[in-house]
């Protein structure tokens, strides 16, 4: 493993553009959304991200997929690398690190690591790019049958899951087995029994067949002799919208605005039916419109599955409660106690300028995840100076994004504090003046003044050089979320170290793939 | 025929901190109080259309006037003829209005824009004086030969085609866009480049401003700033644009107190370069068309600037100038 990483990293000659491309993939994997920012169209941005997953594929395939499949990067990634991986069949010549059965493992860790639209969406992308060999129908069949909601995932996501298998299968497959799963068990033939448990059975193993059945035939779009709960529930609600409550809100409502049309029943009574089964990111989704509504979905903080950049959405949008800030403090201790940045003092320099408040698709998200990077920092390190240069606080204890990017005196406000380290936090686009920050930090050299200086950005823009940087002399990580920040040094260390940073993406990678890599002194 | 001045039509705005860029500074323009109430809509809150080449339609369903900034102009993704404003123009709350005056920009396409609030662009700099020109006059194609000059003196082909450059350039203008900020508050700017002044835009209301400010940063000021690049003018640091001097520093207290000094010159610089515009003479005509709740067009021209201005009540709400000679 080592050994592949060196040659990744030091031969001679081909260093600095293997450099580029890994310093390239990891802007991506780290940042890039696919989606419109403030700076660059979907488009550009899709270009970009296309371009360096396929350069580092092929660069170190090995490589590429450990990386995908350890901490700190995007969904997106994941779901555009697992199929680019699927896309392209495996060979001895092109891997490094991982045989075909590994890499097919971690591939079903990658997906199952992605949140079911996503992992639906990457099922999708398959059939839609005629991704369809064996490996690949394979995954989708492992992870569909296998799963242990399949009945809520029928209810919920039918018409993608009818896709996924129809791609599986193959539409005369399917064909067949809607026509089996159609009939009452007890008069499928013996032939037909084998049938579903070579198509079906096999791939979710440990499962009640009979309700995997049910599910696959639901999916497959018959409604006939249901008895699963969910599933009941969704073909009554057709007749009667209240027999639906323990469906999952959008499938209640999709069932309103289609059979009920005309009715007296609206959005509201929905909300109202369906409160106890909203998901996590469903109460943070809809917390605002069910408060207007007075009904109660009551967030729970302690849920693992919102992010502290969600949360910060969350707090922008309704406010910072004192549940909400210790919610964002625990995160940031759990976040920060995984950077290596011990007893030092770190000055913050933040970028409240106009542009945090980002595109139009995610609004306010770059400041968010300044917010959250700001904590797990501040989590992280001893003693932290906090400079903010633009913004301005609002009555809930936050921040808003306004004025111009003028850093410079908030570099040198740092400077003043003699931290250890100064990170500054900005997408980078400096206006008054352009260049400012760069004449006061070769003003603070010249004085003999060496504290190191690196960027974040909470942006990623589709430029040929990665992220925009603040001055040249500043080293500039793109950073998409808190949980990030571990590949992000990496990234760091790829400008003065390349060789200790291959080192640092096999030990990260190897901490979502245990008993796969090991990992280099 | 009336005369007025830059500074008159500034009057009530203060000039905010300088945002400097490569050879482009802008100087906002700041209300205090910024005008809270909404006097007039935007067109892409509106839907707008072409019914024959060289006739704009706007159907303004707001209970506002629409006012149509100047030089107001729509590419589309249609099989349909992008065309543009020779002028700004006023339409009343819940009505429909149509400028037979419109100008096409792209002779390579035929068809008309279907009915949309489409996304709004603001004539490059170098074609608003000539469109300015011909605002009275009829005749779909009367702004052609400029456009296929603008698009051979930026490299490309020399084709009456806006959708080219804007196509071509698409990247650099989205950057452009990117590199200045809105400010709390701001409701117009004063644009320079290379030092000497290129526009001042002033709207109604720090709204208006920020639908504005992008179309007229990617259409007008950064398809400028990207002829001038084409054309290979000299990229030196404008004179308004000052370096911070630290080679006597000898401590980062002094290197404040050069930082201090020289946003400082800067801003006095830039405002000094806008105080030898803001007196010379302008001479102002009723720019016709209808009077919408008292609100009145006036087109405005002196040697140095042509434009048009808004004046509701006696009180201006809306300028629109360029240099000439672009």
């Amino acid at each position: 493993v080592a050994a592949s990483i060196t040659d990744l990293t030091t031969s001679a000659g081909q260093a600095p553009a293997v450099v580029d491309v890994v310093r390239g993939f990891l802007d991506v994997a780290t940042a890039a959304g696919g989606r419109a920012t403030f700076y660059n169209t979907t488009a550009e941005q899709l270009a970009v991200e296309a371009s360096a997953h396929t350069g580092m594929l092929k660069l170190d395939r090995g490589v590429y997929a450990a990386v995908l499949a350890g901490p700190g990067v995007t969904d997106r990634a994941r779901q555009v690398g697992a199929r680019l991986l699927l896309d392209r069949p495996w060979t001895a010549a092109a891997a490094t690190l991982f045989d075909e059965p590994a890499e097919t493992m971690l591939l079903g860790r990658m997906a199952a690591a992605l949140p079911v639209p996503r992992r639906l969406k990457l099922f999708g992308d398959l059939a839609s790019g005629r991704v369809n060999n064996a490996r690949a129908r394979k995954l989708i069949l492992r992870q569909i049958l296998g799963e242990e909601r399949l009945e809520w995932w029928c209810v919920r996501y039918r018409t993608k899951l009818e896709t996924a298998l129809a791609h599986a299968w193959g539409q005369r497959t399917v064909g067949i087995l809607r026509g089996v799963l159609g009939k009452p068990t007890a008069t499928r033939t013996a032939v037909e029994t084998a049938l579903l448990a070579r198509l079906v059975d096999r791939w979710a193993p440990g499962r009640d067949p009979a309700t995997v059945h049910e599910c696959v035939g639901f999916a497959l779009g018959v409604e006939d002799g249901l008895r699963l709960p969910l599933l009941v529930a969704y073909h009554q609600a057709k007749a009667n919208l209240p027999a639906g409550a323990r469906l999952p809100y959008e499938t209640l409502d999709r069932i309103r605005s289609t059979f009920h049309r005309g009715s007296s029943w609206t959005s509201a009574d929905v909300l109202k039916l369906t409160a106890g089964q909203l998901t996590g990111s469903q109460r943070l989704q809809l917390d605002r419109r069910a408060a207007e509504l007075g009904v109660d979905v009551a967030l729970d903080l302690g849920d693992a599955g919102y992010d502290a950049t969600r949360l910060y959405l969350y707090a922008l949008a309704r406010g910072l409660t004192a549940e909400v800030a210790e919610a964002l403090q625990a995160r940031a201790a759990r976040t920060g106690a995984r950077l290596p940045l011990g007893a030092r003092h770190v000055g913050l320099v933040l970028d409240g300028s106009a542009s945090m408040a980002g595109g139009a698709t995610q609004p306010l998200r770059p400041l968010a995840v300044m917010l959250a990077l700001r904590d797990a920092v501040a989590a992280a390190c001893e003693q932290v100076t906090e400079i903010w240069c633009g913004g301005h606080p609002d009555d809930g204890g936050l921040v808003r994004p306004a004025g111009a990017t003028a850093l410079a005196g908030g570099l040198l406000a740092a400077l003043a504090a003699a931290p250890d380290l100064i990170v500054l936090v900005t997408d980078g686009y400096e206006n008054a003046p352009a260049g400012r920050t760069a004449e006061v930090l070769a003003a603070a050299r010249r004085l003999g003044i060496g504290t190191p200086v690196v960027q974040l950005s909470p942006v990623v823009a589709a430029e040929a050089s990665g992220v925009r940087g603040v001055a040249e002399q500043v080293p500039v990580l793109p950073v998409h979320r808190p949980e990030a920040l571990e590949l992000a040094w990496v990234r760091l260390l790829l400008d003065v170290d390349p060789v200790a940073a291959a080192r640092a993406l096999v030990r990260l990678a190897s901490l979502a793939t245990p008993g796969l890599l090991e990992v280099p002194a | 025929m009336t005369s007025t001045t830059i500074a008159e039509l500034l009057a009530g705005c203060e000039l905010g901190p300088v945002q400097s860029v490569g050879r482009m500074q802008v100087v906002p323009l700041l209300a205090d109080p910024a005008p809270a109430a909404d006097e007039f809509v935007a067109p892409p809150a509106c839907r707008t259309a072409t019914t024959a080449y060289g006739t704009l339609v706007f159907d303004n369903p707001h209970e506002q006037p629409l006012l149509v900034p100047c030089h107001a102009g729509f590419v589309v993704c249609q099989a349909a003829q992008d065309h543009a404003m020779a002028h700004a123009a006023l339409v009343a709350g819940n009505s429909s209005a149509a400028f037979d005056t419109a100008l096409c920009v792209q002779e390579t396409q035929g068809g008309t824009i279907a009915a949309g609030e489409h996304a709004m662009v603001i004539l490059p700099f170098p074609l608003r004086e000539p469109a300015l020109a011909v605002r009275d006059r009829r005749g779909y194609n009367r702004l052609w030969p400029a456009v296929r000059a603008f698009n051979a003196g930026v490299g490309l082909q020399a084709v009456a085609n806006l959708a080219v450059f804007f196509g071509h350039f698409a990247q650099e203008l989205d950057r452009f866009v990117a590199e200045f900020e809105s400010l709390d508050g701001q409701v117009g700017a004063v644009v320079l480049a290379d030092g000497g002044v290129l526009g001042v835009e002033r709207t109604p209301s720090v709204a208006y401003w920020e639908t504005l400010w992008a179309p007229l940063l990617r259409g007008c000021y950064g398809a400028e700033m990207i002829r001038r690049q084409q054309i290979g003018a000299p990229a030196r640091p404008p004179a308004t644009r000052v370096p911070l001097d630290t080679t006597r520093a000898g401590s980062l207290e002094e290197v404040a107190g050069a930082l201090d000094a020289a946003d400082r010159a800067e801003r006095r610089l830039t405002h000094d370069r806008i105080a030898e515009v803001e007196r010379l003479p302008l001479k102002a005509d009723d720019a016709g068309g209808r009077q919408v709740d008292r609100a009145r067009l006036e087109t405005v021209h002196g040697w140095r600037f042509v434009g048009q201005v808004l004046r509701r009540g006696g009180r201006v709400v809306y300028a629109s100038l360029v240099a000439r000679g672009g």
